[in-house]
């Protein structure tokens, strides 16, 4: 299930290597990392969720990104002599959009079915018909693409702000 | 006209260091900028790259490059300045987030609005209507102009807060941040 999910976007799973300790990088990460649950808060945090000694589970706040609902982004961390590897899987909430492609399906088949069955053939019918394939395509490819790209950016973003964040505590990865 | 823009928040400007050298960054942000000007192919093109700009004597300017279906108020202009102190590299950026193509569209609001607000005043006697249709008119006017400006003040904002993240990533490679 995954494997597929991967493939058509909806999830994915990637490293992040960064020359530090653990226990640097988890003080960190809570320092910039607001509690769940806060929706109104006006901190300038970008992300919320729960930061434990081995991993993380965040949500990026709308406030940064205005584009779509955020993936859930859970990492795993693992110290390899001096370098920190963050295991990080992003999952779309694919759940959310179970009802919303249901009743679209099933109006969908309703209004089809009005128009194939009760209304004369004419030359009307086939405009109509041509109008409600292209709404029909846009109804379904939105959400999937809205989707698939807030994966795409969340993967750059997190990888981004999380070299950003520790900026400061970096050591040599050659040590 | 810089300082008034910065007064009323459309635009903004702050300081970065960055511990590299200039001859690194230059190489770096050229080999992250596509190239600038406007095209209609643009949103077809499978860059990579999240800016498009140009990098001239010290100098740099950039913008995000327009993406498919990506109509969000992100075009904010980016322009820099950098110069070496030491072994670190001060980067001075201003985010400007008016252009002059928003002019014409800020005279013709004069424009009718203030045809709107004098016929309001000057025609025809006082009537009922009048009650309703003031507030509504100056509802509409601090909506039309209001929420181009909220929008663009964010635009800054978002420019501000990504572009610092945005040059510290492309730099990571540089010896000096992480090796």
């Amino acid at each position: 299930m995954t494997a597929f999910l991967k493939k058509i976007g909806l999830a994915d799973s990637f490293q992040i290597e960064l020359p530090m300790d653990k226990s640097d990088f988890v003080k960190t990460l809570i320092q910039n990392v607001d509690e769940p649950g806060e929706a109104l808060s006006t901190t300038s945090k970008a992300y919320k969720g729960t930061v434990k000694n081995d991993g993380f589970e965040l949500t990026r706040k709308r406030k940064f990104d205005r584009k779509t609902t955020s993936p859930l982004i859970k990492g795993a961390l693992q110290q390899v002599g001096g370098r920190l590897i963050v295991e990080v899987t992003l999952d779309a909430f694919i759940k959310r959009l179970i009802p919303y492609y249901a009743v679209l399906t099933a109006i969908c088949l309703f209004a089809f079915g009005l128009l194939l069955f009760t209304i004369h053939p004419g030359n009307v019918r086939m405009i109509v018909l041509i109008f409600m394939a292209i709404q029909v395509v846009f109804m379904f490819a939105g959400p999937y693409v809205r989707t698939i790209r807030s994966v795409r950016e969340t993967k750059y973003d997190l990888e981004r702000d999380l070299h950003f964040m520790m900026k400061d505590k970096f050591t040599s990865g050659n040590e | 006209m810089t300082a008034f823009l910065k007064k009323i928040g459309l635009a903004d400007s702050f300081q970065m260091e960055l511990p590299i050298d200039k001859t690194d960054f230059v190489n770096t942000l050229a080999a992250n900028l596509d190239e600038p000007g406007y095209s209609f192919f643009e949103v077809f093109s499978s860059s990579k790259n999240r800016y498009k700009g140009k990098i001239k004597n010290d100098r740099f300017e950039m913008a995000r490059r327009v993406r498919f279906f990506e109509t969000n108020f992100n075009n904010a202009r980016t322009n820099g300045s950098f110069s070496q102190t030491g072994d670190k590299l001060i980067i001075d950026i201003e985010v400007i987030g008016f252009h002059n193509v928003m002019i014409p569209f800020l005279i013709c609001f004069v424009i009718i609005y203030g045809i709107a607000f004098s016929s309001f005043f000057l025609s025809g006697g006082p009537g009922k209507m009048d009650v309703i249709a003031l507030p509504f008119l100056i509802l509409h006017a601090a909506f039309m102009l209001g929420i181009p400006y909220l929008l663009l003040r964010r635009s800054v904002r978002t420019a501000k807060y990504e572009i610092e993240r945005d040059l510290f990533f492309m730099m990571r490679h540089s010896p000096r941040i992480m090796s």
